[in-house]
């Protein structure tokens, strides 16, 4: 099966078969989330259902931690200056999502689940948001680390 | 390490931002090219050798 295959040594079709696979890897993640979400709509959380939240939690899981800890996210900032300013950049996008979750979570209280708690809202509010913005801070602080090492010796560092 | 790269853009004066803007790339590509860490694609290879005034050889041609 040339799926299980070692790569061939040829760059053109390693590079398709790299390609194939990232589009059945779609194909798969697509099959979960609609399982998913049929499961969910129709109240039945059978075994595959949760399967394919697993699944799709894993998945980005994965993809989130690996693009953080890589330092790829911030390519461009290199600079203490250029760090100080996304710095301010992340923590108004941060706290813009944290208003908008916050009011969508309201509203979905007041509109459709009044059985829930505030207490429950908020906690979850924060807990997303804490979560959120280490993650930024970490992928930035990755990623000033990583060009910090690349940039010209001769540029200016600071 | 590519030192060619990284003299020839030395001698038009220009900094890794700089480059990388002009290219469509970005500071952290330039710089890994530079450290011989990132093999760029031959489409990239063109717009820096174009961007230096310089050919793929005098860029990227390994000299025994």
């Amino acid at each position: 099966m040339s799926f299980l295959q070692a790569n061939s040594n040829d760059e053109y079709v390693d590079s398709q078969k790299n390609k194939f696979k990232i589009e059945t890897l779609y194909i798969v993640l697509l099959v979960a989330a609609v399982d998913l979400l049929q499961g969910m709509i129709r109240g039945e959380m059978s075994e595959h259902v949760i399967l394919s939240g697993i699944l799709l939690v894993i998945a980005i899981l994965y993809y989130t931690l690996r693009s953080t800890f890589s330092g790829i996210e911030h390519p461009n900032v290199a600079t203490k200056k250029s760090y100080k300013k996304q710095r301010r950049a992340v923590r108004t996008s941060i706290l813009t999502m944290f208003v908008m979750y916050l009011t969508f979570s309201i509203g979905n209280k007041l509109l459709f689940s009044p059985d829930q708690s505030w207490v429950e809202i908020f906690a979850i509010s924060i807990v997303f948001i804490i979560l959120f913005f280490t993650l930024e801070m970490v992928s930035l602080k990755k990623s000033y680390k990583k060009n910090r090492e690349i940039v010209d010796d001769s540029e200016e560092k600071d | 390490m590519n030192l060619k790269l990284k003299m020839a853009r030395m001698e038009r004066n220009i900094t890794q931002q700089q480059l990388a803007q002009k290219v469509g790339a970005s500071r952290q590509t330039i710089g890994l090219i530079e450290k011989g860490e990132f093999n760029p694609s031959l489409n990239l290879c063109i717009a820096i050798a174009k961007t230096l005034e310089k050919t793929l050889d005098d860029l990227f041609w390994e000299d025994d």
